[in-house]
């Protein structure tokens, strides 16, 4: 029993003396308790806050392409012979049908609320002294770009979702509460209306990628000019000031060449090539490798002819009944659409581009459509682009003032801009042609809007009869209140990723025909369904009408 | 004599068997006698006989007369033992000069019975188990080359799944014990290996004794948060009697692919061409005028594989042993280039003294293990599945042949401009000392150390397909190390008819990982590979890119275990394990793990007849966990990623990365079993049955949370519950017990019932259902859908039920209306099948005819449904760009050919039944007596044999092998049939074992 008693209390020893720490040991991690931010880490910390709208806007399921433009009458993405059908979404998208899960929205909502929710952390870190700042009018300054941004992610939130909780609180730690388009609305108007004052008016490389008092003007103009689409109140009135200063500041200008702002060297960090990109996502092929809405819409033996490190992947090209609407001296076409032969001179690989697809659905060739070729294509080129994506450049500047006016009844001020942004567009071929007339503006829209059919004829519906620009209803364009105008957004902005918010406030996005599109049945349509992952996690979240 | 066993251990160590050791120049006399079955009293011939303490042994012949001489004079122990019955042993007292006589009548067994079954901290009379414990003894080993451990007991343990899916030399099994636990956690079972944790490749397939699978939580709880998917408890070979033995075994394979899928080959291609034939859509096929057997281009002639290990065992163990031993093993791939390659080494030096009192146990195990790694197989399978048969491997400037198509590499090409390997290594060095200071107690300490590390690199040649004149390269090494320490206090009794074991210990654990890679590209030459990665010019272009990462964790168990039975009619077990994981919230650092059991062994009773040899009903409950597969898990956690140009400086943002998670808990599985254990008719009939429902609670998953307030979108929290109920059977028949032919034969049958019972609590809500698995290019779109209340592996698509005369599918509306897929909606899809078997079924048979011994093992899965990706993408002429399956031009449902792109719907969801001949294995073993003089004096044992493995497949399934993927991780897409896999193969073996 001696042994007994001896190993006994050995034991009990050696689990009296056993290892029972389990706190965590953490190498590769930064975690909380063990990072303390200082001044210099100020550049890291708001840098989430913008790296949000670079994986949002032309990254796959890219807001530009499939939340933008795919619902619009420019851009679809038909089932190709190498598939494309990818479950419906493209499909859905173009049919208005989309499902409330839908990452192709919901991609947008995500980004947002991540970049709200980073610039209520460093708001909250700021003014609670976590990070030193280094003086108050840095402090004043750094807090009025975060805020500004801030109600950019609102008026995006506002333009797809329009009821969505606002939370400036990064403390506050109950679910949030949903709030009214108006509130939205009035939200993003005060915060830009507040900070424009205290925002930066330089341009160039200190500002570039980023919230500058232009880009804020220009911004709270584009919301204005959707008020009445928003919160059924226009404000027309409030436009024309806001782009006026812009206008006046001198700061910048329509670039003589329309590739300019989406060639590779335009922003002064590749070259600075244009002076009409306000603000833009400054994508890099190293240092920011997402956009790539080009291996997208470029089809895989392009990658021989334009010498690409990469092979597309061919789905994207341009509605032939859109890609039809544009004047044949519109060098435009040519710049936004990769038209006819394309090979390499061996004539080994490539394509013959037709304007033409038979139907959304089915085993379409490569070659059917115009891929989109707006941003530049290059040498080397991988899977992603060094090309930025302007969010807002001066000749949008120029056409929202020209839209503030015409819809004003001052349609020959409006004219004037409107020829003005023309210009460069017939420069090389027919001059005369860049000149628009006030009236010219007042007409309907030269789209021919309705079914496009197998034959490559816009009908009723498929196998139905012809339609004109005069059908009416669902098909046509005369009708279409400033239709003309709406036509010359499309020419300008095609596949800029406004085309949905334009179909919107013109009144067609739920009421034309186009392509394998037919009209809506009702308007809920016009903004897309709260997520419903977001509803399950927030009970406060009630569904938009209609879904 | 302990001079000469440190002698003989270096000797070994030099890799020279040690010398006989013959007795000492003493009087001697002689044994002899008969080895005969007790039942039929039958000769068992081939029956071992020896005398304990010596390396003295005979062999019975035909008539079981055995005869041994130059025994010492005195009083001796004489085993004799066969495959199939008990153990003999007697003391007989020899004469100087004499022959004195000793007969044998041995017990037939359908089952050993006097087996001690290894539970986990200690072992088990077989009888007195009140678990659901498999055990599996080496000679009941499936007998072919086994890709690892899993292998040696598949088909063998009624509820564990072993499933080899994939031809690939490096690639292991894949194994999943009654049915899907969890949803985000770990899939696998707790390996330990001699105790200590480790893999099903950590030692040789040769070098193991028995595997034990701990399948109910009642047995498992005592191993706590690890043991949630079971515990596999793998006991390596020792030196168990006096004599030395040294041991060669040796195999050599070879093997073909399975079954090679029937494609369009280049006579077909030109014909197609030359007949204008027009595919419904109007494609036609194009004719390159030349013909290549594109997979015969990639795969070798004829792979062989070869495996020789060598083990020596000596010293007693009641003083100081030694088991050695040392594998080699090389296996081809039946690609080119495909190939593993492992050496295992393995050493224990086992010493006794103070009459026992004292123990030590020295053990090292190391291993290295290298295959090439250059090219993704899979992939590469596709290449030369899709490749146009007309077209040629090289252009007539004899560069390699390219085509612009989509996604369609020249797959020769593809094998020889991509390169690289891995390689790892293992070494594990541990050390038990037990002390015995009264025969009841025992007090034991292993401590021990597991590294190893991983180094792989990788290369891309200048005229590669995919990046042509950019090569790269990259190199990466990985490494782990754990430090195990264990005590333990086991304390035996018995009084008045009661039999205690009392056991406690605490148990430690760490574990610390690192890894870093690195990798460049543009480099002047291919010449280097990855072995200059300085000398490319990507890195100061910011194309070159760099990883490291470091973590570790630990984990500390306290616990006990309570053995009592009383008379051998009533037996209990219970167990408690308090563990705590670094890895938990700090809110739940600690729990506890129950495990209690009960056995009633009904055979001691007299109301139970006769002809019950044994029977012991049996019930347990337990509660086991499964941590979280990372540390750090539950803190907050900010990444530096993404960077964002500021004032012209590019920076990397520091966003979020994780929530917080105080509550990040181990999933709890709570166990309840019910068992019986029967043998019949003089041990010849035994079986047990077994019946369970495992609750999954906690359990994790990724759970999406609103931004703000959270500051991630996600969450991994502890909520969800599956249930698996399921039952098993196994039966062990002797069918025929004579002297001169004995045949055994066993079925096992199992099958389990999984449901998703719930995944939302008042804080985190999930869908009701949400949609996994991947079609892949040029689908896009998801094939399993996973609802609540539901089983995990439904497939999820349109039903198809027609063709149009148009060729388009007719598929059905969620009203059960037939419609064209072109207007089908996404509601209209359904559940179409389910990829996991519900039953699967094993008959494993044993011969023994004289010297001949034939194994036949068979086994099969019922009840599931595979997804034929190689017929979805390959059955269908849409695409005449790519080569297809004969069977494409075939009508659909027997009246259309398909004019319609690439979609998932019901035709391409078959039935997967089968039925396998696994293997079967054929030997003869060389008697002693029967071999020329000159072997015979120094060969105890020889045995060649021929073996083949995945022999035969019985099933409707029109893809090349149903035995596919159906255990997943988290992936959740169980029954898949992938389009780019690396083929199953068939392989024969030849094979020799010889004892000295």
């Amino acid at each position: 029993m001696r042994y007994v008693t001896t190993a006994g209390a050995a034991l009990l020893l050696l689990a009296a003396g056993a290892c029972t720490d389990l706190t965590e040991t953490v190498y590769d991690q930064t975690t909380q308790t063990n990072f303390k931010p200082t001044a210099k880490d100020l550049g890291s910390l708001i840098a989430p806050a913008y790296r949000a709208l670079a994986d949002m806007y032309m990254g796959w399921y890219g807001n530009v392409d499939v939340a933008q433009e795919e619902p619009a009458d420019v851009l679809v993405t038909p089932e190709r012979i190498n598939g494309w059908w990818d479950g419906g979404v493209y499909y859905r998208q173009h049919t208005h049908s989309w499902t409330l899960n839908s990452y192709t929205f919901s991609h947008t909502w995500s980004n947002c609320f991540s970049s709200i929710n980073n610039i209520n952390r460093v708001i909250y870190q700021i003014e609670s002294r976590t990070i030193p700042v280094a003086s108050d009018s840095v402090k004043t300054a750094i807090l009025a770009e975060l805020r500004a941004l801030r109600a950019y992610d609102y008026s995006l939130l506002l333009d797809n979702f329009r009821n969505v909780p606002i939370v400036t609180d990064f403390t506050a730690k109950d679910l949030p509460q949903q709030n009214t388009a108006q509130e939205v609305y009035d939200f993003v108007v005060s915060e830009l209306s507040a900070t424009i004052p205290n925002l930066s008016t330089e341009t160039g490389v200190a500002t570039y990628g980023r919230m500058n008092r232009w880009a804020a003007e220009a911004i709270l103009a584009r919301v204005y000019l959707n008020a009445e689409v928003y919160v059924g109140t226009p404000a027309y009135d409030k436009v024309i000031p806001l782009t006026q200063d812009i206008i006046t500041s001198g700061k910048y200008s329509v670039d003589p060449s329309y590739r300019t702002p989406f060639s590779v060297a335009a922003g002064p960090l590749d070259g600075g090539l244009s002076h009409e990109v306000i603000w833009a996502v400054p994508y890099d092929a190293v240092y920011l490798p997402v956009s790539s809405f080009h291996m997208k819409t470029l089809k895989p033996e392009l990658r021989y002819v334009f010498k690409m490190n990469a092979q597309p992947w061919g789905g994207s090209a341009g509605n032939p009944q859109f890609v039809d609407s544009y004047d044949p001296d519109d060098t435009r076409k040519r710049d936004t659409w990769l038209m006819g032969r394309q090979f390499t001179p061996d004539s080994v690989f490539g394509y013959d581009f037709t304007d033409t697809i038979p139907q959304f659905r089915g085993k379409n060739a490569f070659r059917y459509g115009f891929p989109v070729r707006k941003y530049e294509i290059y040498a080397g080129e991988t899977g992603a682009s060094n090309v930025d994506y302007p969010i807002v450049r001066y000749a949008e500047v120029l056409m929202t003032q020209a839209e503030a006016l015409l819809r004003t009844g001052r349609a020959d001020e409006a004219a004037v801009l409107v020829t003005q942004v023309r210009q460069r567009a017939f420069a090389a071929t027919n001059p005369a042609k860049a000149t628009v007339t006030g009236s010219d503006l007042m007409q309907g829209s030269s789209y021919l809007y309705g079914w496009y059919d197998t034959d490559g004829i816009v009908k009723t519906g498929a196998g139905g009869t012809p339609v004109t620009a005069t059908t009416g209803g669902a098909f046509g364009g005369a009708d279409i209140q400033y239709g003309r105008f709406l036509d010359e957004l499309a020419w300008e902005f095609a596949v800029e990723g406004q085309r949905r918010q334009q179909l919107v406030r013109f009144g067609v996005f739920s009421t034309k025909a186009w392509f394998n599109h037919p009209a809506d049945a009702d308007t809920h349509w016009h903004i897309y369904p709260i997520p419903q992952f977001a509803i399950d996690a927030n009970p406060n979240l009630k569904q938009n009408p209609g879904y | 004599m302990r001079h000469l066993h440190v002698v003989s251990i270096l000797a070994f160590l030099g890799f020279f068997a040690p010398p006989p050791s013959l007795a000492h120049a003493q009087e001697v006399g002689k044994v002899a006698g008969t080895v005969t079955d007790r039942a039929t009293g039958g000769p068992l011939a081939g029956a071992q006989v020896t005398v304990v303490g010596t390396r003295l042994a005979a062999v019975a012949d035909a008539a079981g007369r055995f005869a041994l001489g130059g025994i010492p004079v005195g009083t001796v122990t004489l085993r004799a033992q066969t495959i199939g019955y008990g153990l003999g042993e007697q003391a007989v007292s020899v004469a100087p000069g004499e022959a004195t006589t000793a007969d044998f009548k041995l017990q037939p067994q359908a089952v050993e019975l006097e087996g001690v079954v290894v539970v986990g901290y200690g072992t088990q009379r077989r009888e007195d188990i009140t678990g659901a414990v498999a055990s599996v003894t080496s000679e009941q080993f499936v007998q072919s080359p086994a890709r690892d451990i899993a292998s040696l007991v598949a088909g063998k343990v009624a509820g564990l799944t072993v499933n080899t899916p994939s031809g690939n030399p490096a690639a292991g099994t894949e194994i999943l014990l009654r049915g899907f636990g969890t949803l985000n956690a770990v899939t696998s079972p707790l390996v330990l290996v001699d105790g200590v944790p480790g893999d099903l490749k950590t030692i040789a397939p040769q070098d193991v004794a028995s595997v034990n699978v701990l399948k109910d939580a009642s047995a498992a709880a005592i191993y706590g948060s690890r043991a949630a998917n079971g515990v596999i408890l793998i006991t390596t070979r020792r030196q168990e009697s006096d004599r030395p033995v040294f041991r060669y075994d040796s195999y050599t394979s070879v093997q073909s692919i399975y079954k090679m899928p029937d494609f369009l080959n280049a006579a077909d291609f030109r014909r197609l061409a030359a007949d204008s034939f027009k595919t419904p859509a109007g494609n036609t096929f194009e004719d390159l005028h030349y013909a290549t057997d594109w997979r015969r281009a990639v795969m070798r002639g004829t792979p062989v594989n070869y495996n020789h290990n060598l083990s020596v065992m000596g010293g007693t163990p009641a003083g100081t042993n030694y088991t050695a031993s040392l594998t080699y093993r090389s296996d081809e791939g039946i690609f080119q280039k495909s190939n593993n390659r492992q050496v295992t080494g393995r050493v224990n030096i086992g010493h006794s003294m103070y009459d026992g009192k004292l123990t030590a146990d020295l053990n090292m195990v190391t291993r290295w293990e290298t295959r090439f790694d250059g090219v993704d197989f899979n992939y590469l399978w596709r290449q030369a599945t899709i490749r146009n048969p007309t077209d040629r491997i090289y252009d007539d400037n004899g560069d390699w042949q390219i085509r612009g198509t989509y996604f369609y590499t020249n797959p020769v090409q593809m094998l020889n401009t991509y390169g690289g390997d891995r390689e790892g290594r293992d070494l594990r060095l541990h050390a038990t000392v037990r002390f015995r200071p009264v025969d009841q107690l025992t007090l034991s300490v292993l401590a021990g150390t597991d590294r190893g590390d991983t180094l792989a690199g990788s290369w891309r040649a200048l005229d590669n397909p995919d990046v042509p004149g950019i090569n790269s390269a990259s190199r990466g090494a990985s490494s782990y190390q754990s430090q195990v320490f264990e005590a333990t206090g086991t304390y035996s009794d018995a009084f008045g008819g009661h039999r205690v074991t009392l056991l406690g210990g605490y148990s430690y654990l760490d574990r610390l990982d690192d890894g870093f890679s690195a990798s460049n590209n543009r480099f002047p030459t291919d010449l280097y590979g990855y072995s200059s990665l300085e000398s490319g010019s990507g890195l100061p272009q910011g194309l070159a890119a760099m990883y490291s990462g470091k973590s570790a964790y630990r984990t500390v168990g306290f616990f006990g275990r309570l053995n009592w039975d009383w008379n051998s009619r009533f037996l209990a077990m219970l167990s408690l394990r308090y563990e705590g994981d670094s890895r938990f919230g700090a809110d739940h650092k600690w729990g506890l793990f129950p495990g209690v059991s009960l056995g009633w062994r009904l055979s001691q009773e007299r109301f139970v007849p006769h002809f019950v040899s044994d029977l012991k009903l049996r019930a347990g409950y337990g509660v086991t966990g499964i941590a979280p597969n990372r540390p750090y898990l539950s803190l907050t956690t900010y990444a530096y990623a993404n960077n964002f140009p500021v004032g012209g400086q590019w920076v990397p943002g520091l966003a979020p990365a994780q929530n917080p998670n105080p509550d990040l808990r181990w999933e709890k599985k709570a166990e309840l079993n019910v068992g019986l254990d029967f043998s019949l008719f003089d041990y010849r009939l035994a079986g047990t049955l077994d019946l369970y429902r495992r609750d999954t609670r906690d359990m994790l998953y990724n759970y999406d949370v609103p931004v703000p307030p959270y500051l991630y979108g996600s969450m991994l929290a502890n909520v969800g519950h599956m249930r698996n109920e399921g039952a098993e059977a196994s039966l062990t028949y002797d069918v025929v017990r004579s002297a001169r032919f004995h045949w055994q034969a066993g079925a096992n049958w199992s099958t389990n019932k999984n449901t998703l019972l719930s995944l939302s609590n008042q804080v985190y809500q999930a869908d009701e259902c949400w949609e996994t698995g991947y079609t892949g290019e040029p689908i896009q779109t998801s094939t399993h859908r996973v609802c609540i209340g539901g089983p995990i592996g439904n497939f999820y698509g349109y039903q198809s039920v027609d063709i149009s005369p148009t060729g388009e599918w007719i598929v059905l509306d969620s009203l059960g209306n037939r419609i064209p897929i072109t207007q089908a909606k996404a509601n209209d899809r359904r559940v179409l099948g389910n990829g996991v078997p519900k039953h699967y079924l094993a008959f494993n048979n044993s011969l023994r005819w004289g010297n001949l011994d034939l194994t036949v093992n068979m086994r099969g899965a019922f009840g599931f449904q595979i997804l034929n990706f190689g017929r979805l993408y390959y059955e269908n002429l849409n695409n005449t760009q790519y080569n297809m399956l004969r069977s494409a031009f075939d009508k659909v449902y027997g009246k259309q050919v398909l004019d319609y792109p690439l979609v998932y719907v019901s035709y391409y969801i078959e039935d997967g039944d089968y039925w396998k001949v696994d293997n079967a294995t054929l030997g003869y073993t060389f008697q002693a007596g029967s071999l020329p003089r000159f072997l015979s004096s120094s060969i105890q044992s020889a045995r060649i044999y021929v073996a083949g493995r995945n022999l035969l497949t019985l099933s409707g399934y029109k893809g090349m092998d149903p035995e596919v993927r159906t255990v997943t991780g988290t992936d959740l897409n169980p029954g898949v049939d992938a389009r780019d896999q690396y083929p199953t193969t068939r392989l024969f073996t030849l094979g020799l074992n010889l004892t000295f």
